[in-house]
């Protein structure tokens, strides 16, 4: 029998975890049910879930209410978003509630253990065993004291026989809580599967009998209790059964029937079948709703059937490719100033593949580009003290960064005025109160004047003091240090550093609230990676979210595999390479919802709802510190905003979570130089440093498997553009005409908007100091 | 049978074959589980932990890196990479018998090859050895990059 409920309650208990009250919707009263039921609800396209009932009172027969609580899952299928999304008021169907997880009915003493959201049906337990007045245990783990739900309810109810663990504090002690067990102790067990399976491993090595261990998994994210077996028919009319545990692919394939699948997930959209006929019960995340809503196609690899048989479209024959006509770009001319041959290589969904190959082009940006733009020189704790310098390039132009006796910092073309020799070459150094040149010895202050020029009275008469040379070492046109990163402009004349970089800078200000102290310093040398591609395509890769899941599997994926087959005991912290590395597997749907946002200018920033970033753990020392410095409110903004990668056009990255700056130095149309920088939040302990250069080391290194996946693909795309075939790059994905790039916008995380803005951007700033077609022609 | 220094020096020539003949797994079985295997990125790097290094690999990570040189899905080894190391006679510096403890330093010169690329890399291999169960196994290994502060393309393999 179907019930028909009405949602009466919707309290949220703690961050992402809403409990509901339902009510019978005609006034009866609800079946009667015995504690660890639970209801499978009918929650639309995305299907039916499972959730347990929880009384904190001992359930009174004809009640008319029941509680259910429901963890939003941001990485997860949809079904708790879509409970998340009932109103009060709403009405839902479910089942009569069912119960696979029963208490027992001796007089033995009873532990129970609750990892997370599991809690819920472990409460109903409780307090059915209070009622009866039976001995037992209450364990709860959470992640930390602010992720426990009920924490207070269940303290002034259940006193002395609750424990809460939190992770982040005191971890749950699985190890003691089952050898100090009483005899004869039965374990009731409701968390994540490798709590569960910590559980089993240990109650069998204290040898505990398996009818005294009874568990319910929590979550499995595409599969669902009450699966049912269904047929479905193929083209030739064979008819085979899917049963509850197998899914359509692995049931042909185990027939030797050929499909064609990949993922496994429900998001490539490798396997979609045709529907001939029969309801599909779609669990991917790859249809739009109106493909969902017509039935007419389905991902076979993880959806389901709600008719009882469905017919597929197997075996049909391939669809033949489409041709296309080529559309080739306009010549490059003689005229390559042109500022409207420059327009002509962007276009809205598109890109002129000259962009990334042409040497022209590169000199163009070198001219143009990186001289209109605010870039990225190097942070002020590279040069801590008066007179300490480093070698860089802002483009392709070699320039000092030097802390000069003012304490200020200024950035100088690294060119002797008299014969263009290079005043430093080291990377870093400290050069006194002057720079001497080592080929004549002219000598300068940190701020560029002449200082000195040996035997300068041979310039006596030469009216030197008109010469350029005499003005010493050029500063750049501009220079900034925003909390300590130093950029510059080339350009004497331009845009504002605050026009141009305008709300994006919020990224910089996360990473240095970050640090108790409000500062950072860098720590240690970068790793130096050379690429073989064009400077872009790294940037590009930085808010390219379609790509993780898949050109890392190889990386992150194997990482997943090998961690489960670890058999690593739940109580046992993750390993931090895992906390790193196994986020970049997270299904499509994670990324399309973290969100990105665009700026004007070309910058922008994957991960405005959450990211990769987000689940690291925290370290109660560190949020102390943090909390006495700011306050308990700006603390956890701060902490609450984990951001993925900003961009800061046109060549720099930066992670504020795990404090790291990426440097893309283009070095030629084919060549570019990544700097990777790690940096200390000052006043914050060692542990956050320790995740950060692991990060680094993990992902950015040369000698990294997350770089060796990603830069495979950029060489390869380098010669690939070369190929004779379309001449663009496509950026098309969730294009809409009205994009207007001064505006700032928040898109679906799997937009390509930011490569269009940065295109958008690499127009405005390549062609702003060019001569006009039309005013030359006056 | 009591363990001379040429077992130790045999042994750490056996090592460079192994890498060079792509028996990886052999290669992880030399390994006492807490040992790390670590490249550092500064010259003389004193810190493995709260500076970047370029490897700093646990059990874990070792296992990690090899099972992805043999993934059906790893882009960057298709084709495979092949690696030769040119090892000169080890030093022994240090010979503890009766602690089952022993540290070499070994010059070498490491090639990398896939596809029409090839490079060269000098370096300097410090192992720290131990004696487990009769068997020689590494607990640490340092590998010190002549020019570990140049800017390279994909090291994949072990050098």
């Amino acid at each position: 029998m179907t019930l028909t409920l009405k949602l009466i309650g919707k309290d949220s208990v703690v961050d992402r975890i809403c409990l509901f009250t339902f009510e019978a919707t005609d006034g009866a009263s609800l079946p009667n049910y015995t504690a660890g039921a639970h209801l499978d609800f009918d929650l639309g396209e995305v299907g039916t879930r499972s959730y347990s009932l929880i009384d904190f009172e001992r359930r009174a027969g004809n009640a008319r209410q029941c509680q259910v609580a429901v963890q939003r899952e941001d990485k997860g299928d949809g079904g708790s978003k879509a409970m998340h999304a009932l109103e009060i008021g709403d009405t839902v169907e479910s089942t009569e509630p069912k119960n696979d997880f029963e208490l027992h009915n001796d007089s033995a003493p009873t532990v129970l253990i609750a990892g997370g959201i599991g809690v819920t049906p472990i409460i109903s337990f409780a307090t059915e065993l209070q009622a009866r007045g039976a001995d037992f245990q209450f364990h709860y783990a959470s992640r930390a004291r602010e992720n426990c739900a009920f924490a207070s309810a269940l303290t002034a109810r259940f006193g002395d026989a609750l424990t809460l663990w939190f992770d982040n504090e005191r971890q749950m002690d699985l190890k003691s809580i089952i050898a100090d067990a009483p005899a004869g102790a039965h374990f009731f067990c409701c968390g994540p599967k490798g709590m569960i399976e910590a559980v089993r491993e240990l109650a069998e090595a204290e040898g505990i009998a398996k009818d005294h261990i009874h568990f319910e998994l929590f979550a499995s994210p595409r599969s669902h209790e009450g699966d049912k077996p269904f047929e479905v028919e193929i083209a030739d009319g064979r008819v085979f059964t899917i049963p509850a545990d197998k899914t359509i692919v692995e049931v042909l394939e185990a027939e030797g029937i050929d499909a064609t699948f990949d993922c496994q997930r429900g998001d490539c959209g490798i396997c979609q079948t045709k529907v001939l006929s029969g309801i599909p019960d779609h669990r991917d995340v790859v249809l739009s709703k109106s493909e969902r809503d017509s039935g007419k196609v389905m991902q076979i690899c993880v959806s389901r059937a709600k008719s009882d048989r469905l017919k597929l479209d197997i075996g049909a024959p391939a669809r033949k490719a489409k041709t296309r006509t080529a559309e080739r770009r306009p010549t490059m001319g003689n005229n390559a100033t042109d500022a409207d041959t420059i327009r002509a290589l962007v276009q809205q969904h598109q890109v002129h593949r000259d962009t990334y190959i042409d040497k022209e082009i590169f000199d163009l940006e070198m001219k143009h580009l990186f001289s209109n733009t605010w870039v990225f020189v190097g942070h002020d704790s590279q040069t801590p003290t008066q007179g300490d310098y480093i070698t860089t390039q802002i483009g392709n132009q070699p320039v000092i960064m030097v802390r000069h006796t003012d304490d200020q910092i200024y950035v100088l073309y690294n060119r002797c005025p008299h014969k263009g020799t290079k005043i430093a070459i080291d990377r870093s150094g400290n050069t006194g109160k002057f720079f001497r040149c080592p080929y004549h010895a002219w000598s300068f202050k940190t701020d560029g004047c002449l200082l000195a020029i040996p035997l300068k009275k041979g310039y006596a008469e030469t009216d030197f003091e008109d010469s350029e040379a005499s003005n010493g070492l050029e500063s750049v046109g501009a220079v900034k240090n925003y909390r300590g990163f130093v950029f510059a402009r080339l350009a004497k004349e331009g845009m504002s550093f605050e026009d141009y970089f305008g709300d994006a800078m919020s990224s910089f200000d996360n990473m240095v609230d970050r640090a108790p102290a409000g500062r950072l310093e860098v720590a240690g040398p970068p790793l130096r990676y050379m690429h073989k591609c064009n400077w872009k395509m790294l940037v590009d890769n930085q808010t390219d979210t379609c790509h993780p899941m898949v050109a890392h599997e190889s990386s992150a994926g194997t990482a997943v595999a090998l961690f489960e087959k670890s058999n690593w005991p739940a109580d046992k912290p993750k390993p931090m390479a895992m906390e790193i590395i196994a986020p970049f597997m997270s299904p499509y749907e994670f990324f399309e919802e973290m969100g990105i946002r665009t700026w004007p200018n070309g910058h922008g920033h994957t991960g405005v709802h959450h990211s990769i970033h987000s689940d690291y753990s925290q370290d109660p020392e560190y949020w102390d510190a943090l909390v006495e410095a700011y306050g308990e409110e700006k603390a956890a903004k701060t902490l609450g905003e984990n951001r993925h990668n900003t961009v800061y056009w046109p060549n720099i990255m930066i992670k504020g979570p795990v404090q790291q700056l990426r440097n893309f130095i283009p070095l030629g149309p084919d060549k570019t130089l990544v700097e990777s920088y790690i940096y200390r939040l000052v006043g914050a302990p060692d542990y956050l440093l320790q995740r950060t250069a692991m990060y680094n080391r993990l992902i950015n290194a040369p000698t990294s498997m997350v770089g060796h996946d990603d830069l495979e693909m950029y060489e390869r795309a380098q010669e690939g553009l070369h190929a004779q075939s379309t001449e663009w790059i496509n950026i098309q994905r969730l294009h809409t005409e009205e994009e207007d790039y001064d505006e700032i916008a928040v898109e679906n995380g799997t937009t390509e908007r930011q490569m269009r803005n940065q295109m958008n951007a690499w127009v405005k700033f390549m062609t702003m100091s060019m001569e006009d077609p039309a005013e030359a022609a006056e | 049978m009591t363990l001379t220094r040429d077992d130790i020096i045999d042994f750490i020539y056996e090592e460079a074959r192994m890498l060079d003949e792509g028996r990886f797994s052999e290669w992880l079985d030399l390994w006492i589980p807490e040992g790390h295997y670590w490249m550092p990125l500064d010259y003389k790097q004193k810190d493995p932990d709260l500076v970047t290094s370029l490897l700093y690999e646990d059990d874990f990570m070792r296992r990690l890196r090899v099972e992805r040189l043999n993934g059906e899905r790893t882009f960057s080894q298709k084709p495979k990479s092949r690696c030769h190391h040119v090892i000169q006679r080890p030093f022994v510096d240090e010979f503890d018998l009766d602690a089952g403890h022993f540290v070499t330093n070994t010059s070498m010169h490491y090639v990398e090859t896939r596809l029409d690329e090839q490079f060269l890399l000098a370096i300097t291999a410090t192992h720290e050895l131990r004696l487990v169960d009769g068997k020689l196994r590494i607990a640490n290994k340092r590998v010190d990059l002549l020019n570990s502060d140049a800017a390279f393309g994909n090291i994949q393999l072990l050098p």
